[in-house]
């Protein structure tokens, strides 16, 4: 027993050096760079809020920030929704289930370079979509969201559920085939309407289940560094930059350490901020 | 007027027949019980009467209408299951109001039916629970009460009181037959519990592979079963069957076990067998006494068997054991050889070949 615990911890300690440090360790210290003068390199001499101010008042910052909003909700929303419907059309028609999961899964076999790459050439005016339908005769046919400002960011939520929504229906599938078959029975035998079953019954069965999904899908659109980088690269401009871009720039590229850790900062306090409140109800609902 | 009718139902999963060609008729406000060991076609029965699973052949009928080809909801039942089958997020208050609401009753309606379920159920303080926070037995009484405010004509119950320990099965077996007598529904219900098929049926089907064995009330059943098996598989402890070849004798016929032999002037033949019918007799260890009137018998002691209320005693009989049901202050200092009188109007025979009662 004595022996055995202590090789487990054993085991265990470099990973938990690793987490200490490496995760919790330089979190502290990028919150304290960010309170510092460091530009090019560290500076230990404290500013306050200055590199904050500077942030806000950086466009590029604004605009990657309210991405990062835009983004996330309709990424977690758009999976959620396609990753449950696909889950419910597998559930009720068994024929071809083994195809279709693995159909469905596969995106998520794929790195996000790769979905981005693939996507950014199906999207592109000049030898995508809209290529194709111009040459099978409709020369007016336009679609560019990825080349348009305000609209570049939208193909990133569509590659993005593309390549999430097959993990969110495999785990609404396992839960689906969780349900007690004989509720589906008392049900029929009640006549309720199958989409009332699904909504008043199934789904909030499911609830702990959307909880684990809405956790995934939210640390995809905090790290989706790559995407961007491989789908857009943060264009047309910096349209469609998100602040991991944003950071992983300004701290290899234009070498401002102290921006880069503000915005992180302000990155990983949104991300607390927006999930608190839902996590509060959900883990408050668990402990009744 | 019959309310359930099964005409020649027949169901098979591939080549598996679970249902042959069954024939049942339940009569209003009768409390059918279908009896049977595991796998025997119980449940598929009951889901067929339910419309949850399609049947190969046949036509079933509720209160005078071919529902054969009905939902499930439009045939006029109400159903529980052996899970409960209770919605899980929802408290109790909705899980008997969910299927009401969605029918778009009027609010007044829905309150009036599920206040009565509730009172007539001893759900009233706990409408306000989640199934998680409810005992077995108060689960079951929430799916009967479920079922109750459909107000449904026919019931049907899959096993409701299988997941219940001993004591609670007693009492919900007390509270499903006060609901019968003061509501008077149909009801066919499946159990492989004989004592809740005797204490509640006013008739049973015995099942067995797919068929029904016999369909009588608990009495018939219990005093002349029609076959070997149901026999065998009703009353506890079970019936003594000991293999003897039927001798005649001009009118006068007998049994013969090895040495042993046992005239049966008294029991009632249905036709008369032919000499050397080879057969089983059966005698249920109440109808073989100590003392008393019937077919004297020598046997052997061999052990006691107390149960409580009686002690069980075993005899040796020519090659063959017997149980005798005995009161407990009798069988204390039993010993050594004794005589056993044999209630033998009271005996079941069977042929060997068909196991069907001579
Ligand atoms: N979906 C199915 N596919 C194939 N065989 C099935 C299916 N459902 C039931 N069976 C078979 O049909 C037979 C009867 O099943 P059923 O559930 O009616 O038995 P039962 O009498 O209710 O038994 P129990 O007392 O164990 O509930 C069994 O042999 C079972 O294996
Ligand atoms: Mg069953």
């Amino acid at each position: 027993m004595r022996i055995s615990g202590l090789a487990a911890r054993l085991v265990l300690s470099p990973t938990v050096l690793v987490t200490v440090v490496c995760f919790y360790g330089c979190a502290v210290w990028t919150a304290y760079i960010s309170f510092t003068k460091s530009s090019f390199i560290p500076n230990y001499t404290f500013n306050g809020l200055a590199q904050y101010e500077r942030l806000f008042a950086t466009p590029r910052w604004g605009v990657a920030y309210t991405n990062m909003f835009i983004f996330g909700v309709l990424l977690v929303v758009g999976a959620l929704a396609v990753g449950l419907l696909l889950a419910i059309m597998i559930d009720r028609n068994v024929r071809g289930e083994g195809f279709f999961r693995t159909v469905m899964l596969y995106p998520l076999s794929m790195s996000f370079i790769v979905t981005g790459l693939a996507w950014q050439w199906v999207l592109s005016p000049s030898i995508g979509v809209q290529h194709f339908v111009r040459d099978l005769g409709f020369p007016n046919f336009t679609f560019d969201w990825i080349a348009q400002q305000d609209r570049a960011i939208y193909t990133l939520v569509f590659a993005g559920v593309w390549h999430q929504a097959g993990l969110i229906m495999a785990i609404m599938l396992a839960g689906l085939r969780g349900v007690d078959r004989d509720i589906w029975r008392a049900t029929k035998v009640e006549g309720i309407p199958t989409w009332r079953v699904y909504l008043g019954i199934v789904l909030p069965m499911l609830r702990p289940l959307v909880v684990t999904c809405v956790v995934l899908l939210s640390v995809a659109v905090v790290k989706s560094y790559d995407l961007v980088v491989a789908m857009t690269g943060g264009g047309p401009g910096f349209a469609s930059d998100l602040p991991g871009k944003f950071v992983v720039d300004f701290s290899f590229e234009r070498a401002n350490i102290g921006q880069a850790s503000a915005a992180a900062v302000v990155m990983l306090g949104s991300v607390f901020a927006a999930l608190a409140p839902y996590f509060y109800v959900e883990l408050r609902k668990r402990g009744q | 007027m019959s309310a359930v009718q099964v005409r020649g139902l027949r169901k098979s999963y591939g080549p598996l027949d679970v249902l042959r060609n069954i024939d049942l008729e339940v009569r209003e406000g009768e409390f059918t019980v279908l009896l049977g060991p595991s796998g025997c076609g119980k449940s598929t029965l009951l889901s067929a009467i339910a419309g949850l699973d399609p049947v190969n052949a046949g036509r079933i009928e509720i209160g005078g209408v071919d529902v054969t080809d009905l939902d499930p909801s439009a045939r006029g039942i109400a159903m529980v299951f052996q899970s409960y089958a209770l919605y899980p997020t929802m408290t109790v208050r909705n899980n008997m109001t969910f299927g009401l609401r969605v029918k778009r009753l009027p609010k007044a309606e829905i309150d009036k039916r599920l206040t009565w379920a509730a009172d007539m159920l001893q759900l009233t303080a706990l409408l306000d629970r989640k199934p998680a926070q409810l005992s077995g037995g108060q689960r079951q009484r929430v799916a009967i009460g479920r079922a109750l405010v459909q107000q449904s004509r026919v019931f049907l119950f899959d096993e409701p009181l299988s997941n219940l320990d001993a004591k609670l099965r007693a009492e919900m077996r007390v509270e499903i037959k006060r609901l019968h007598r003061e509501l008077a529904p149909t009801v066919v219900y499946v159990t492989h519990d004989q004592i809740e098929a005797m204490t509640l049926a006013t008739r049973i089907a015995v099942m067995r592979g797919g068929q029904i064995e016999q369909y009588a009330t608990p009495d018939e059943l219990y005093e002349r079963p029609q076959t070997l098996f149901v026999a065998g598989f009703v009353g506890s402890p079970a019936m003594n069957f000991l293999p003897v070849v039927l001798r005649r004798n001009g009118g006068a016929v007998a049994a013969e076990l090895g040495p042993v032999t046992i005239p049966l002037d008294a029991y009632a033949f249905a036709t008369p067998p032919a000499d050397g019918t080879q057969a089983i007799f059966g005698i249920r260890p109440e109808h073989a006494a100590l003392s008393g009137a019937g077919v004297q018998v020598a046997t052997e002691t061999l052990f006691m068997e107390p149960m409580g209320a009686d002690t069980l005693g075993w005899f040796q009989l020519g090659t063959e054991k017997l149980s005798a049901r005995l009161a407990p202050q009798t069988a204390r200092g039993i010993s050594g050889p004794q005589r056993l009188a044999l209630d033998i109007a009271n005996a079941s025979i069977f042929a060997r070949d068909t196991e069907q009662r001579l």
